[in-house]
């Protein structure tokens, strides 16, 4: 209806709207929230991005994040086992958050930005794209994956008090993920809006 | 700066932004979509289906409610041991704040400044903003606006950060299984303590930056 007009989500004030130059932001007159950033990825690249976040992402689920030894004993764990001794041990409230927020959520994310991606890169019209846009813009909110890392990080701490503690293949890879997520999650969602067929 | 102002309040104009896609639409007359009793007629934007309303449903009303129930859990979330960590000779247990000290006898003092911002302060501050965005929203609405509006955004920015900890006894209850030699357990305070951040994280996402921006009604 308005193409040029955007209007701030933060405080509803309107602004007539111009493209932006690639190291331009663009911030509300009003709260100064940003309004929109000129440097954005391609649709290809986007979708580079996406798919090798794909690949992060199993990697990251499927390798052990930290390695253990202790009096030549020796054990590691991936973060879906790790979440699944938290439930055996009864906090199951806990251990279904941790899989929302670090597995589900960004799984999400990122196979849904590919159901977005795929059709418009080939320029072929889909009719999934209303939910899988609406699911998206809630999902970025509980993806939670570079605290995550961080969290690691002080566990290996933790435990070289008691045992012999280094970082494994699943700790790079979430650093790997958290980094590609931020990229993508950068430019937002709304200018993909404007590049529908 | 890009961009030319062009009018206080979309709504002066009698149109309304999407919250999801951004797609600016005219609003149908009749009654307003500030009212709080959602009108029957639930309006979509046109693009993407996500419903359209000028103000967040029960913005304050929502945001209080989770605001008390998370200070509510705020005591227990810091009061209750979180982990045990147990070995041939004893079973210690670990308050959040116990945590903390223990990183920082270990001279991670890094890491334990992080901790302590992510565990203690970031919750407490949450609760603290928002009540004072809450309550400004509704009784002192030209108070620094630009100011509240930030904070919001901060509030916003960090929130998730507090999840540090639950991860944290996540990951050491998992990777820490030698039987008798040693072990880690996980405990009640943290439920307590995740049911704070996901409770404040509630709060923050049901108030609605742009009552900021409202002026008050005249006689009331």
């Amino acid at each position: 209806l308005q193409q040029d007009l955007v209007v701030c989500e933060q405080c509803n004030a309107m602004h007539r709207w111009r493209p932006l130059d690639s190291a331009e932001v663009a911030h509300c007159r009003r709260c100064d929230a940003v309004l929109g950033r000129g440097h954005r990825l391609g649709v290809h690249s986007l979708l580079a991005l996406t798919i090798a976040a794909l690949v992060v992402l199993l990697i990251a689920n499927l390798s052990p994040i930290v390695e253990i030894r202790l009096r030549g004993a020796h054990t590691d764990a991936t973060l879906p086992e790790a979440i699944h001794v938290t439930w055996l041990q009864g906090e199951r409230l806990v251990a279904t958050l941790a899989t929302i927020t670090a597995i589900v959520a960004p799984a999400v994310l990122i196979v849904l930005r590919l159901l977005v991606l795929v059709p418009l890169a080939w320029r072929i019209p889909s009719p999934h794209v209303a939910w899988t846009m609406r699911v998206l813009h809630e999902a970025s909110r509980w993806s939670m994956v570079e605290v995550l890392m961080v969290a690691a990080t002080v566990s290996i701490v933790r435990i070289a008090s008691m045992a012999h503690a280094s970082a494994s293949i699943g700790m790079f890879a979430f650093g790997a993920l958290a980094l590609l997520l931020a990229a993508l999650e950068s430019g937002g969602l709304k200018h993909l809006w404007q590049e529908l067929p | 700066m890009s961009d030319v102002l062009a009018a206080p309040d979309a709504s002066l104009d009698g149109l309304v932004a999407c919250e999801c896609c951004g797609l600016v639409s005219a609003m149908p007359p009749g009654p307003s979509l500030d009212e709080p009793h959602d009108a029957p007629l639930r309006l979509r934007c046109p693009r993407c289906r996500h419903p359209l309303h000028a103000l967040k449903p029960n913005s304050l009303q929502n945001t209080w409610a989770y605001l008390a129930a998370s200070l509510l859990l705020y005591v227990p979330a810091n009061a209750l041991p979180i982990m045990t960590i147990s070995n041939l000779f004893q079973h210690t247990s670990y308050t959040i704040a116990g945590g903390i000290g223990e990183l920082w006898d270990d001279h991670a003092y890094g890491l334990a400044a992080i901790v302590f911002t992510a565990s203690i302060a970031v919750p407490l501050l949450k609760i603290v903003s928002l009540a004072i965005l809450a309550w400004s929203a509704q009784h002192a609405p030209d108070w620094r606006r630009l100011e509240r509006a930030r904070l919001y955004r901060i509030v916003e920015a960090v929130g998730h950060w507090s999840m540090l900890d639950v991860y944290v006894v996540v990951l050491l209850a998992g990777m820490v299984r030698f039987g008798r030699l040693a072990d880690v357990h996980a405990e009640a305070g943290l439920l307590a303590f995740s049911s704070v951040v996901i409770l404040t994280m509630l709060a923050a996402r049901s108030f609605d930056p742009r009552l900021i921006w409202h002026d008050p009604p005249e006689d009331e």
